[in-house]
């Protein structure tokens, strides 16, 4: 995943598409928005992951934007939630099996794909429902939409209208997790039977030519290519054809919906583990205990309150905590030490090797609400969960970190130390071969100040680093989302002028 | 005023004058008269630099700690200082947008240099409406964290050329002037004021500056619906605002930048001025088009031979708005209540021709006067 965007989702109008890169960071006043885009993510992921009646999971274990209803921005024109995605891919991606369900029939080329997702909501049933589906690649547009009933209502291929393939006969589109599957219930008027086909048969219905079915996917001008190089059932007449002909166009279009299924497919499961890989920390954080009773079960990651922090930690082994306790003396100059009693379990900080621990109840409040998210990022970027990083690592899927205002209750020189600690987890994952991606929604100045610091120093690179801006004109103004980059002096460009200054007494 | 610390401070931190002049711009700062930046390297010196006193040290490391965000300041104003080592003397040079003033550290040890900087009008009430002016431009152009500060000097008629050449030859405080341009249609002369200030103005003694008003008089700066508000029941001066929104309708709303809004214009004033007069022949010509206007004026009057002869013609193509109408608008401004426009209410006012000329007045004077907080936390 490369970008990621929303519509009317509360007070987003319009986000555009946000880079995500291996740090982005959001920055805006309170109520702007930033929130509301970051925990996005984990809305998806609790959509996916969990079994739903529609599309969206607006109250999940996750986060809670209530329902359809409450999660649309209230002046929204169009009564739609729309979700925008961008990933490129490379054949080798898929030739080399690490994306094995992905485009077996694309030509080699970079291919860029962009998703646009539009929900709705059923008025009659109250429930969220998929409104529209378009698909771009490599200047192809594809557009479905659907009724209350998953029934396809208009679906295009560039200039081909899919539904007139197969006129009078029912579109069915399922949803596995996001990307809708065509199913075709098919009369045939000789047979007078009734079968459910796929797309695939419906063109080969309408378009014998053998090629339509080999030939693969791409830009226009390499599908010309390939035809007019290996004939793909065309006579010689190809050789005249240019990218505007129509009878190229009719050809081209035909090819795609020859291959769609399978390409929504793949991308319906790149989303899934993409929002699979998606790990959460959001603001309100669980208050230290002095005692956590000691349970047996198996903790991949940290869940969003930072409530199972103790027994991640209990399920460390003995060289994984050396490994942990170094990475927190070096970037938080302190040592965690564990300490199990009783059925009973305590995490322990020194301020040094040798130095006396105290129980993390005992320290100040700050430490023990950075202790998750410090945690969350050694584990991403050294060990990572079994789960996710089986799916995203394999299939060179970014895991993503999205923190809530990791800064809570640190003083600036902390907040600092975990600037450094942001880049230096994407330094370890990228070691790792780990595409980490952290999305922190913050209202640290010092955060932000001290990244130019770091760039300027060369420890860090600028164009790992996104700063996206969410301002608003006025209360009930939609939000505008723009984004600043650092450069290679550290600073800011594109930055608002006296962003975190207060009103001048 | 942006002051930007060149790196060749960083090389002189052994020399008095330089550590002076780097305590006093800190005090700048610290009481958030003026703007401070300076490269990264640069600030990194002074942090390290036991000569200066701890207090100065913090604020440096102030600026440092924000120093990502504050590229955008030389993105932003059209003025800066480069307070250099050397003592080569006063100087300045164009950068893109940006006029550079490169002032030797040796000017800074002396504090007036670092006071607020010297707005220089006709009178207060002018620095009040350039005020106003001024943070409207901030607010259109979304420069938060930015305000203005200045030190109000009247000057008024031959005063402000003598009290513009009395700063501009102490060399010790920074000075922006505003003169009404005095011009009664685009192509007649400047005024005496704003003729005399131009003559003696040195331009190698950059510390002071004047701009000229691209309309008549400050009066001609007001929004119509302000004088509107103002005028409200007054019979003497409605007509004037009557006269003032019809032509801002019509293709002639140019014209309103050289009324005479004070005094209002008869025909008799340009028909006495010389044929050949840019002032005669401006509103001759835009009279000529006055059918689009439903004024007073009617268009046989520029046949009447008797109006032509130019003596007895009292045709009046509008009454003026007073002496006082600016007096009346500040204190509109300066005292809001709840009947009263707030600011966000002057802005609606301004319309794009108005806009056009408070823009660059807001520019040039937030360039000079720019502020931010103070900073607390350095201490002694």
């Amino acid at each position: 995943m490369d970008a990621f965007g929303i519509e009317n989702l509360r007070c987003l109008s319009d986000t555009g598409l946000i880079e995500l890169k291996p740090l982005t960071i959001l920055v805006g006043q309170n109520s702007s928005g930033k929130s509301t885009f970051l925990r996005a993510l984990p809305l998806l992921r609790q959509s996916v992951e969990s079994r739903t009646t529609g599309p969206m999971l607006w109250y999940g274990r996750l986060v809670d934007f209530g329902s359809f209803h409450e999660a649309i921005r209230s002046e929204a024109e169009q009564k739609e939630i729309v979700f925008k995605f961008q990933f490129n891919f490379t054949k080798s991606d898929s030739r080399e099996k690490k994306i094995p369900w992905l485009f077996p029939y694309f030509l080699p080329e970079k291919l860029s794909i962009s998703v646009i997702l539009k929900v709705t909501e059923d008025l009659k049933q109250g429930m969220t429902r998929m409104k529209e589906c378009h698909l771009s690649f490599a200047g192809h547009q594809i557009k479905m939409a659907f009724d209350n009933e998953e029934k396809v209502i208009s679906f295009k291929i560039n200039d081909l209208d899919v539904l007139s393939l197969a006129e009078n006969q029912p579109f069915d589109a399922k949803f596995k997790y996001l990307m809708p599957s065509i199913e075709i219930n098919y009369f045939d008027p000789e047979t007078e039977l009734t079968e459910r086909k796929s797309l695939a048969e419906i063109v080969f219905l309408n378009y014998p030519p053998i090629g339509v079915a080999n030939l693969a996917v791409g830009s226009s001008q390499a599908m010309l290519a390939n035809i007019q190089k290996n004939a793909h059932g065309v006579d010689n007449t190809s050789k005249s054809w240019t990218v505007n002909s129509k009878i190229f166009k009719d050809f081209r279009d035909q090819a795609i919906a020859y291959q769609l299924q399978d390409l929504l497919r793949g991308i319906d499961e790149y989303l899934a583990a993409f929002t699979a890989s998606i790990n959460y920390i959001g603001p309100v954080r669980a208050t230290a205990e002095r005692y956590y009773r000691i349970q047996e079960f198996a903790v991949d990651e940290i869940d969003s309150q930072g409530k199972n922090l103790a027994m991640l930690l209990r399920n460390f082994t003995t060289e994984e905590g050396q490994q942990f306790a170094e990475w927190t003396r070096k970037y938080f100059d302190v040592i965690p030490t564990f300490q199990s009693t009783h059925g009973h379990f305590a995490i322990k900080l020194a301020e040094k090797e040798g130095k006396t621990a105290f129980n993390l109840a005992d320290t100040g409040f700050g430490f023990s609400q950075v202790l998750p998210i410090i945690t969350e990022l050694w584990r991403l970027s050294h060990q990572a969960s079994q789960a996710s990083q089986h799916i995203a690592h394999s299939a060179r899927l970014p895991l993503v970190f999205a923190i809530e205002q990791p800064e809570l209750h640190l003083h600036p020189s902390l907040q600092a130390k975990l600037a450094d600690t942001f880049l230096a987890t994407i330094e370890a994952a990228r070691q790792a071969n780990i595409d980490l991606r952290l999305i922190i929604e913050t209202h640290s100045e010092t955060i932000i100040n001290r990244l130019g610091h770091r760039i300027a120093n060369g420890d860090a690179k600028r164009q790992d680093i996104t700063v996206a801006i969410f301002e608003k004109e006025e209360a009930n103004a939609p939000a505008q989302v723009t984004t600043a980059e650092y450069d290679d002096e550290g600073f800011l460009t594109n930055w608002p002028f006296g962003f975190f200054e207060p009103d001048i007494i | 005023m942006l002051l930007v610390l060149h790196d060749s401070l960083a090389n002189a931190l052994d020399q008095n004058t330089v550590l002076e002049a780097l305590e006093m711009i800190a005090l700048a700062r610290r009481e958030g008269k003026h703007l401070v930046f300076a490269k990264r390297d640069v600030l990194k010196s002074l942090l390290n630099c036991s000569a200066l006193s701890k207090r100065t040290r913090q604020v440096y490391s102030k600026i440092y700690a924000q120093l990502a965000e504050m590229q955008v300041y030389l993105q932003t104003f059209t003025r800066r200082v480069e307070v250099i080592a050397l003592d080569t003397g006063l100087s300045s040079r164009l950068e893109k947008h940006c006029k550079v003033i490169s002032v030797p550290a040796r000017y800074f040890c002396d504090s007036a240099l670092i006071q607020k900087t010297v707005l220089l009008t006709e009178n207060l009430d002018d620095a009040t409406l350039y005020q106003t002016i001024t943070q409207i431009y901030l607010k259109w152009n979304k420069l938060k964290g930015i305000a203005i500060l200045f030190e109000a000097y009247a000057g008024g008629g031959s005063t402000t050329e003598k009290a513009y050449q009395l700063i501009q030859d102490k060399q010790e405080r920074f000075c922006l002037c505003l003169l009404d341009s005095d011009k009664k249609s685009p192509n007649s002369p400047l005024g005496n004021t704003a003729k005399g200030v131009k003559k003696i103005d040195n331009s190698n003694q950059p510390l002071c500056e004047y701009l000229i008003l691209g309309v008549r008089e400050i009066e001609n700066l007001i929004p119509t619906q302000l004088y509107s508000l103002v005028s409200s029941g007054d019979i003497n001066r409605m007509p004037s605002v009557h006269f003032l929104e019809q032509l801002e309708k019509t293709s002639l709303a140019e014209a309103r930048k050289y009324l005479d809004i004070k005094n209002g214009l008869k025909l008799n004033d340009i028909l006495q001025a010389s044929k050949n007069s840019p002032f005669s022949k401006d509103w001759i010509n835009w009279l000529k088009n006055v059918s689009a206007l439903d004024i007073a004026i009617k268009k046989t009057c520029l046949k009447n031979k008797a109006c032509l002869k130019g003596k007895n013609c009292d045709c009046i193509i509008t009454t003026g708005l007073g002496d006082k109408i600016l007096e009346a608008v500040i204190k509109v401004i300066e005292t809001p209540t709840k009947d009263q426009p707030t600011q966000q209410k002057i802005v609606e006012m301004v319309d794009p021709l108005l806009k056009a000329e408070w823009e660059p007045i807001g520019e040039m004077i937030t360039a000079w006067c720019c502020r931010t907080s103070r900073i607390s936390t350095a201490s002694n």
